[in-house]
């Protein structure tokens, strides 16, 4: 039995028969992230044709800068999904966080203290989180949720349910959230570089393999000697500064610490973003380019629907219809490749 | 024994079953090549074959799970055509296979008759009906099972008897048992097998399908012997030898398989001292460095949970585990590696594979270490071992980046004896818990090739099976396991089939709630 050329590609010649057609796949089958940019330009085109302000460049700037927080956000909760874990929490932080933020503003008269207290909210719950999961050996999906209802409570009662405004009017905290350099928004900017940081760290670093490795089989992975336990409980800790980024950022936007951020369902739309990006709910398989594709496909169906002037009720609507359409998709092009697969096999 | 024949099962003219010419190809590969097989009423047929010789394939075709490819198949003279299992069941088929289709949290009587049962005229479920059939259904066998107990609570070779009842209450003409003995003790055997006798004396057909060619000898009547997808030959047990079965089956002397030379023993490596925990009893031994220990014992006494133990994967609350004069901590496998431990583990893909996870990264994976510098993954070193690996094991894969769930079993067992090998440096005690299962001889032979060449190098290896050919094909020295205790130590020369089987049987009695063959009518 001689072992076939490691490199060979999958086309392999084979025993059996079958057409000629299925085995040479459309490359959108092959690769997710092809398929994605296939229907976010297919989406990005609608609203070229169907609003005629949609049509400037200006538009895919301004979205940039509006998804700047689902993005951030997505980037932790995709590592911790790849991981087999998920965080809910994500929402209530959003709205923990900003207030946190300008409610030290005005305590300490201090953009700066204001922006490291808020950014220092997101480790600190993520670590409660991730200590409850790993040490107390909880279930995450119930842990987060329990934690987004008890930060989102905490936030009412702490604002009573009213705005908290920046009384000093820190421009430069606003003005961030409009700047830009060379027309690329900065929000848009800080969540590229955190893209790319967490693209090379979860595919070319150690801790990074290890976290598919974990997420795709908890007990080969302890068995192989990889601290399952110790890698789980940092990314709960990078989800929650992830988090917390987005939320200084939500804040920034007009320099108030709303009570109600992230309020309509942030951590979901989050989580459906990312598996529609092809990320396994079940932990172990995906790519982070593509979750954050998924994350860009549903923030233009959003920001298109409030061109077109319609209202939040019916985006809703057309949200969840792209969304189906994108995981009936999904499951149409996994099963191409299983039957490809088996194809090939030898 | 008054003779209560199936209700409709006149005394038949033609066989049960007639399969002809069947065929079944799967991606790359011809599972079955002109398959004739045919079983008679009241006949016990066995199929022996080596695992992927085809047996599975031909029994899920029956089941209705497979569709064919090619040929015909009758049933009691009908030409049939199987869609579904229910179609297969609708015909009076029945398979009992090795993971039994029964509903834990539900009781005897009513995973006897899911899926259809009887009920009261106002149109619930009829239950106190459905107990007393079932009690009557298992004292036709022989049994004295309670019917109300959750099926769950049952011991394996009990809920095998529940599957045969609920065939029976299907009026199943034939029925299909897929070694049924694997998890069963000596004693649960006979029970097994006097069953097999009433349903014989009823009329049923039985296909027995194993490669334990001591029970063919005790039960089967005619035997059809499988080899690489074909049928080797179809004769009667009574005019054939075991030497000649082997032959049949294997279709080369056994000593080809078992490339043992020479072992070059070095000094003490592993001592273990009153191991217990997890069901181990004061487990004590010592492996020394190049030889090669096998671990014999049914399953359920206790073989992997040693292995597991002895890596820190398992809890422990007694004993130490030394290597190389370094004790290993208890529950932390990460020790167990760093102090040169490789553990091969008995499911490769519930705890040994990640599955959704490429090629290279499943063999790296113990290992990356070695290929990252702070923690940053130098991806062409990594490349280059893992292109070694696959040179040197023969390991079929179109590409390093293939999922490894897409391999096949063979090859998936040589990617996770990689991911040790590649640790060689380090490594001192390789593990390895029934690193066989299922998978194809040829690969078999060069998992035992590989293990051979580890041991010279110096390696200590633990080898646990529950087959007992292996064991006495490749170990240096054998330690038999019952109920968690080591019951024999046995070295190359005096270990024999007979004395690995004897020290191994566990001495409880018959399935206790079963009555003797005899009372029964």
């Amino acid at each position: 039995m001689a072992a076939i050329h490691p490199d060979r590609s999958a086309a392999a010649p084979s025993a059996g028969g079958g057409g000629g057609i299925r085995r040479r796949l459309l490359p959108a089958v092959r690769h997710e992230e092809i398929a994605l940019l296939g229907l976010f330009l297919l989406v990005a085109a609608f609203f070229a044709v169907a609003v005629p302000s949609a049509r400037s460049g200006g538009t895919y700037l301004d979205l940039l800068r509006d998804a700047a927080p689902n993005l951030i956000a997505a980037i932790g909760v995709t590592l911790l999904l790849l991981a087999g874990e998920f965080d809910l929490s994500v929402g209530s932080m959003l709205a923990f966080t900003g207030v946190v933020t300008v409610s030290t503003f005005n305590a300490t008269d201090s953009m700066w203290l204001g922006i490291v207290a808020g950014l220092l909210t997101g480790p600190l719950i993520g670590a409660i989180n991730g200590y409850l999961v790993t040490v107390q050996g909880m279930n995450s999906l119930m842990t987060t949720l329990g934690m987004l209802f008890a930060l989102r409570g905490l936030v009412y009662v702490w604002t009573n349910q009213t705005p908290v405004v920046d009384e000093n009017g820190f421009s430069v905290f606003t003005g961030f959230y409009r700047g830009e350099i060379a027309r690329i928004p900065l929000p848009g900017i800080i969540a590229l570089v955190l893209i790319a940081l967490a693209w090379l760290f979860a595919t070319r670093t150690e801790f990074g393999r290890n976290i598919y490795a974990i997420g795709g089989n908890r007990t080969a992975a302890r068995v192989s000697g990889i601290r399952v336990q110790r890698n789980t409980f940092l990314l709960f800790v990078l989800s929650g500064t992830m988090a917390a980024i987005a939320g200084v950022l939500v804040a920034s936007q007009t320099g108030t610490g709303y009570f109600d951020a992230g309020v309509q369902g942030f951590e979901l739309i989050v989580i459906a973003s990312i598996v529609l990006g092809g990320v396994s709910l079940s932990g172990g398989e995906g790519n982070l380019l593509s979750a954050m594709l998924g994350v860009l496909i549903l923030g233009m169906v959003a920001k298109g629907l409030r061109l077109m002037g319609a209202h939040t009720t019916q985006q809703l609507v057309v949200t969840g219809i792209v969304m189906l359409l994108a995981v009936f998709l999904h499951g149409v092009r996994q099963r191409m490749l299983v039957e490809s697969r088996r194809r090939n096999r030898a | 024994m008054p003779d209560s024949p199936i209700p409709g099962e006149a005394t038949v003219a033609a066989p049960v079953l007639e399969m002809r010419g069947i065929r079944k190809v799967f991606p790359g590969v011809v599972a079955l090549d002109d398959v004739d097989v045919d079983v008679v009423a009241g006949e016990v047929h066995a199929l022996l074959g080596e695992n992927g010789a085809g047996k599975s394939t031909l029994i899920k075709i029956l089941a209705g799970v497979h569709r064919r490819d090619g040929g015909t198949m009758r049933v009691a003279g009908e030409e049939v055509d199987f869609a579904s299992p229910a179609d297969s069941l609708g015909r009076r088929i029945k398979v009992v296979y090795q993971e039994l289709d029964l509903v834990d949290g539900l009781s005897v009587a009513e995973n006897v008759f899911l899926g259809g049962y009887p009920k009261t005229p106002r149109g619930l479920v009829d239950f106190a009906a459905m107990r007393n059939r079932t009690r009557e259904l298992l004292a036709d066998l022989g049994l004295e099972i309670d019917p109300a107990l959750p099926v769950g609570e049952l011991r394996v070779a009990e809920q095998q008897m529940v599957e045969i009842a609920r065939a029976l209450s299907r009026q199943a003409r034939l029925i299909v048992m897929d070694e049924p003995t694997s998890a069963l003790s000596p004693a649960e055997v006979d029970t097994l097998f006097g069953v097999i006798a009433r349903l014989k004396s009823r009329g049923v057909a039985i296909v027995y399908v194993s490669h334990k060619l001591d029970e063919i000898e005790r039960i089967a009547d005619r035997v059809t012997v499988f080899r690489d997808g074909r049928r080797v030959v179809t004769a009667g047990v009574a005019e054939t030898t075991p030497r000649q079965l082997v032959a049949w089956m294997v279709g080369r002397e056994l000593h080809d398989l078992f490339p043992k030379s020479a072992p070059a023993i070095g000094g003490p490596l592993l001592v273990v001292d009153r191991l217990s925990g997890s069901g181990l009893r004061d487990v004590s031994f010592a492996v020394n460095a190049g030889e090669i220990v096998g671990v014999y014992g049914l399953m359920g006494a206790g073989i992997n949970t040693l292995g597991r133990a002895l890596f820190g994967a398992a809890a422990r609350d007694g004993g130490s585990v030394v290597l190389a004069g370094a004790a290993i901590r208890p529950n932390h496998p990460r020790d167990a590696i760093a102090k040169g431990m490789g553990l091969l583990t008995e499911n490769r893909k519930q705890d040994g594979l990640v599955l959704p996870l490429a090629v290279r990264a499943n063999m790296t994976l113990a290992a990356l270490a070695r290929f990252a510098d702070l923690s940053w993954i130098k991806g062409g070193a990594e490349t280059r071992a893992a292109a070694e690996y696959v040179d040197r094991l023969g390991i079929k894969t179109p590409s390093l980046r293939q999922p490894v769930r897409y391999l096949s079993g063979g090859n998936q067992q040589k990617v996770l004896m990689a991911r040790w090998m590649l640790r060689q440096d380090s490594l001192k005690l390789l593990i390895l818990a029934e690193p066989t299962r299922g998978i194809d001889v040829g690969s078999k032979a060069e998992i035992y090739r590989l293990i051979d060449a580890m041991a010279h190098r110096g390696i200590g290896i633990v080898f646990m099976s529950t087959e007992i050919p292996e064991i006495l094909g490749i170990a240096d020295r054998i330690l038999v396991m019952r109920e968690g205790r080591i019951t024999a130590e046995l070295g190359r020369a005096e270990a024999t089939q007979e004395r690995l089987v004897a020290a191994a049987a566990t001495d409880d009695e018959p399935l206790p709630a079963a009555l003797p063959i005899d009372a029964a009518s």
